[in-house]
């Protein structure tokens, strides 16, 4: 009944694949990226590339195309804003003054030579991001409206797919990417892995059942009370609205396979039972034998299970609110299979078999046949216990010592995209974008002034170009820094082409200062009348005409050399032309700079400056709502880096750089925030390892108490933490051998691994105490026997079924699956190697007194 | 019982013929409404984002109409970082407007041209084509009547238009609550390219008659996404006064006096 009312639930689950909901909401990094996306807008922007084979995409037919699709998408739904190079603005220098036009005005040949002109004149804002150096690709920039993120993030994710299999040729590929694919692929793939991976893992889990019991009711009814607990975990989810992470995907199969030990005891127990008695047994005689071994399996399989648990409950102590319900709905499910174990499986046994039993069919040679086989490895154990204890002593020292010396060399980072393999379509896309344009990470940086208008000051653009030039040279995985900076650049270049730089102008001239509605005179009285007769002419120019004509070979051999001295050796061809071309102030280009000197504009002050730029402003303004906060007296701007890599290693060093240069240059009352996509993962990493320190201590700590108390000793609970630093080193020896990523999936493995690797030293520890109470002293051989064989096949059980986690879509959790698989092996040789010696040599007095 | 019968197809015809005003002539006499001769106004307006912060800027413009073209001069007096920056458009027939700008920076006269319509003028919630009443005609769009109301306290028609196909717009649909008494818009829904999500909306309070014209004094435009407003104030206006034609001249913007 609890399960069919669970089993309603389940459809309510609700997936959020995105990794910031790892993010705790009140963390700095989420507030930061809060606040810009209310000041600037969401920062998440799909790229759709327009990538050709074989010429350039400037040619007639491509730029109709990349024409096509951007203008369906700017008229589509869900989508706020669509840029791309056939519907960019520019800002076109003319003899009278500037104009803001669109740089590919149509497809006539003529318009296409200009709008090539304008793509190579204002490259700095067009290349490496809406189109590469070589031509081959471009991308069109969408921006989906904010608000309803996943379900638009899919429309607008799904129609851009179908406007590129639409316009696919063979010269045309399309790739796609930007956060929301990369989200919308790991919402994908999650759904597809809840399809495959229970299956998966229920069909090993069934191969291993129908190993041991070789009866159908040996396979289903443990299987049954393992689907009955992973319903009542996915109803519980269902229930309480629990958002269904990458995380929370692992809680099935982790129930799965370690639920089905539970069964195993159960079952193996009862079969144990019946195979002691003989003849027919009566529904009566067979009621007693479930009973009996009931009573045997329910103190270790409730014990082992509580370890479990704790181990998995340790995760509530970690940073990462994923991880929180992680721990507690796996702890939780862990309880549910051992219920389901314990009271459906008894129940499932007396419908069976309430017509009585046939014992004869469970004494079968066969099985001692078997059991001959598996302790051959046992003998080969035992010796090595007896006779090698002190090369296995020293192996273990240094297995667990080169552990502790390569730990820091595990890489630590998650970066969503090395989720997917190298053969995904998302990688793939996302390479084509980061060799060919500026890549798909962004990182943002916010610099907030005191007062209104601040930004505009002359010496902070001045600064915030240093801070471009800067950080591009000092940071390999920068691409590109965008800023306000090009646009004022722009602007004052095109707005003086006609100024001589540092003429002064007559004062005399200076306009009075206008209020129409004054009171000496205007409209605040009624005695305007109207004149006639006024021409409408454009008035002479103050400043004289820049010089024209031709240069003679003295003049321009005297600007090259000029121009080469005051520009330095090192040199591009660019800058050198461009240095030379300011000389003479040729289209301006002596402007094409941030003022900073006011004489140079015929100013005296600072102030006067700002005041020239703030009425550039008035010009362009509408365009630069996502760089700057008002569009005239800002006080907030946002610089963009874009990235090729966002590696741990990388991001530090550009982390740094930002630092050591705002904290040099902003004034006080100025101050500058890191936020982003790129920050955003940065910081999940740093979280990422934090939890894994909390988690491995609370772990070990919450195992290690459960264990001192079992057997009333904290030596006891030391001695049965040795298979556990075994699956630890096991964890972390094959992640720095196979270059796993310590992220938001592996670094959940080790309280896992903590909680039910130390199910086997219970086991072993509570097979010697038992056998030593019962008088037998050296008894490694018996408990080999019985509780060694045990562990051994709920060791292989338990990594056969977490190996069914490398079908997965995800890499991290296929690591995981592999992981897991090790670290059980790991736990399972130590406990029935390592720890056997230990508790011979030492004889803790926990074991019993006759030791 | 004849004599009500009478009564209620006379009633019933009384009222087909009022409802019978189509879309297309409630917004031509909106736009009739508005046209004047010449303007002088003194606009404050209050850029209000989000959280409640709000910034002033303030311009005058003065309008002159001549032939059904009109040139505008805007002046601007806050911030004091852009006063005295000055901007002539003049409406051409058959052709772009003509722009200059005169930036008191500067000293010069420059003469531009922005493509974009749709961007954001200083900054506000209107966009450049929202403030420009130059322009618009009815051809441009389908218009249907969805029905009458009582719109805050004020009988209106509520006519939807859609721009016809190729016409260059920057929304998909517009809702309009039309006063019936000063043929004054007290509220707008602007409407995506789709024609789906509502984007912005205008509303209009104040409405007073002033040298016997009808205006709003006060005119609120909310960005619905962002919650962003723009309240735009009419200080002084005047209408209908003689306008020394100096004005319109780009010799005026540059010095600043009317010859």
């Amino acid at each position: 009944m609890i399960t069919i009312l669970a089993a309603f639930q389940i459809p309510k689950i609700h997936v959020d694949s995105s990794t910031e909901i790892f993010i705790p909401q009140d963390h700095e990094i989420s507030k930061i990226d809060r606040e810009i996306e209310e000041e600037f807008g969401a920062m998440d922007s799909i790229i759709m590339g327009v990538k050709v084979n074989f010429g350039t995409v400037l040619e007639p037919e491509v730029l109709s195309i990349i024409d096509l699709i951007t203008k369906a998408l700017e008229n589509s739904d869900n989508i706020k804003s669509v840029m791309s190079i056939t519907n960019m603005d520019y800002l076109n220098g003319t003899t009278e003054g500037m104009e803001v036009i669109p740089i590919l005005e149509d497809m006539s040949p003529g318009s296409i030579k200009e709008f090539k002109k304008r793509l190579v004149d204002w490259n700095d804002v067009y290349e490496g991001t809406f189109i590469s150096a070589d031509s081959n690709l471009c991308a069109i920039i969408v921006q989906p409206i904010s608000g309803y993120n996943e379900l638009t993030n899919k429309a607008v994710y799904e129609q851009i797919k179908e406007l590129a299999a639409e316009y696919e040729s063979s010269n045309l590929s399309f790739p796609i990417a930007g956060l929301p694919v990369v989200t919308e692929e790991i919402s994908r793939s999650i759904m597809s892995d809840l399809y495959w991976l229970i299956p998966a893992a229920a069909g090993l889990i069934l191969g291993i059942l129908f190993l041991s019991f070789r009866k159908l009711e040996g396979v289903l009814f443990p299987l049954l009370g393992l689907a009955v607990g992973v319903v009542w975990v996915m109803g519980i989810i269902g229930f309480l609205n629990i958002t269904f992470t990458m995380a929370t995907l692992l809680v099935p199969v982790l129930l799965l396979v370690v639920g089905s030990a539970y069964g195993i005891h159960v079952m193996s127990h009862f079969y144990e039972g019946i195979s002691q008695k003989t003849g027919f047994l009566d529904y009566e005689n067979v009621s007693s034998v479930i009973g009996k071994s009931l009573k045997t399996t329910v103190t270790p399989v409730i014990l082992a299970g509580l370890t479990t648990a704790g181990g998995f409950l340790s995760l509530v102590s970690s940073p990462l609110g994923p991880f929180r319900i992680f721990g507690i709905l796996s702890a939780v499910g862990v309880i549910c299979s051992q219920l389901a174990s314990l009271v459906l499986i008894p129940s499932l046994l007396r419908l069976r078999y309430s017509k009585g039993i046939d014992t004869e069919k469970y004494h079968k040679i066969k099985d001692k046949e078997e059991r001959n086989k598996a302790s051959v490895i046992f003998i080969i154990l035992e010796k090595i216990v007896r006779r090698r204890k002190w090369i296995v002593l020293l192996i273990s020292i240094a297995l667990i010592t080169e552990t502790i010396v390569l730990i820091p060399k595990i890489t630590v980072g998650t970066d969503t995209v090395k989720f997917f393999t190298p053969n995904s379509s998302v990688v793939k896309d996302i390479t084509i974008f980061n060799e060919n344009l500026s890549g798909t990470n962004f990182l943002s940086v916010m610099i907030s002034a005191p007062e209104p208008g601040d930004i505009l000051d002359p010496k902070f653009l001045s600064y915030l170009e240093k801070f471009e030039n800067y950080i591009e040279k000092e940071n390999a995985n920068v691409k590109k820094v965008q800023t306000v900076v090009a646009s004022i650049k722009r602007i004052n270049k095109l707005m003086n082409q006609d100024t001589i730089p540092y003429f002064i102008p007559n004062l005399e001239d200076e306009s009075v200062s206008l209020d129409f509605f004054s009171a000496d005179g205007s409209f605040g009285n009624d005695s305007w009348s109207l004149e006639e007769g006024e021409s409408d002419s454009l008035a002479e120019k103050d400043s004289p005409e820049a010089k024209e004509g031709l240069l003679s070979y003295s003049e321009l051999s005297e600007m090259l050399l000029e121009s080469h001295l005051s520009s330095g050796n090192n040199i591009s061809i660019e800058e050198f032309i461009s240095s030379f071309l300011s000389l003479e102030n040729f289209q301006g280009e002596s402007f094409n700079e941030i003022p900073l000197v006011p004489e140079k504009y015929g100013f005296t002050t600072q102030e006067e400056l700002k005041n020239l730029i703030t009425q550039y402003l008035v010009l362009y303004s509408g365009n630069l709502d996502m760089i700057i906060n008002d569009s005239l007296e800002p006080d907030k701007t946002l610089i963009t880096i874009q990235l090729a890599d966002i590696s741990q290693k990388n991001q530090k060093i550009l982390m740094n750089n930002i630092d050591s240069f705002w904290n040099n240059y902003l004034p006080l009352g100025w101050s500058y925030e890191i936020g982003g996509g790129a920050t955003m993962q940065y910081v999940l990493s740093n979280l990422v390892t934090r939890s894994q320190i909390i988690s491995l201590i609370s772990a070990l700590l919450v195992v290690w108490i459960i264990v001192s108390a079992m057997f009333r000793s904290p030596l006891a609970g030391l001695i049965g933490l040795v298979p556990v630093f075994f699956a630890l080193a096991g964890i972390f020896l094959f992640m720095i051998l196979f270059q796993f990523n310590l992220d938001i999936i592996t670094s959940l493995l080790a309280s896992l691994a903590i909680g039910i690797g130390v199910d086997y030293s219970i086991h072993i520890m509570n097979a010697y105490k038992r056998n030593i109470a019962k008088g037998n002293a050296d008894c490694l051989n018996k408990v080999y026997r019985t509780t060694g064989k045990a562990v051994f096949i709920n060791a292989v059980s338990v990594a056969v079924g977490f190996l069914s986690l490398t079908i997965s879509e995800f890499v991290p959790i296929r690591q995981m699956g592999v992981l897991f698989a090790v670290s059980m092996i790991f736990a399972c040789l130590a406990s029935l190697i390592v720890l056997p010696i230990i508790l011979n040599k030492l004889k803790p007095r926990f074991l019993g007194v006759t030791l | 019982m004849k004599k009500i019968l009478l009564v209620s197809v006379l009633l019933l015809i009384l009222l087909t013929s009022l409802s019978a005003q189509t879309g297309r002539e409630i917004m031509q006499n909106v736009i009739d409404a508005q046209k004047v001769n010449s303007s002088a106004m003194d606009i404050q307006m209050t850029l209000v984002d989000n959280d409640g912060d709000t910034s002033t800027r303030r311009i005058q413009t003065l309008i002159l109409n001549d032939n059904d073209l009109t040139k505008t001069i805007t002046l601007f007096l806050e911030p004091a970082s852009v006063r005295n920056t000055r901007f002539l458009t003049v409406e051409n027939d058959g052709r772009a407007d003509d722009q200059w700008i005169f930036l008191p920076s500067l000293r010069k006269v420059k003469r531009i041209a922005a493509g974009e319509k749709d961007g954001s003028f200083m900054g506000s919630d209107f966009s450049y084509s929202d403030m420009g009443s130059s322009g618009s005609s009815v051809e441009d769009s389908t218009q249907t009547v969805l029905r009458e109301e009582k719109y805050n306290g004020r009988n209106s028609f509520v006519v939807e238009s859609i721009p016809n196909a190729g016409t260059d717009n920057n929304y998909g649909k517009y809702i309009t609550w039309v006063d019936k008494s000063s043929w004054l818009t007290l509220k707008v829904e602007f409407y995506s390219k789709d024609g789906k999500t509502q984007i912005k909306e205008l509303n209009s309070e104040n409405i007073v008659k002033e040298n016997s014209h009808w205006v709003a004094k006060k005119i609120t435009m909310e960005t619905l996404e962002s919650g962003h407003k723009t309240i735009l104030e009419i200080k002084q206006v005047k209408y209908d006064i003689p306008l020394n034609p100096g004005y319109f001249t780009t010799t005026f913007l540059e010095t600043g006096r009317a010859k």
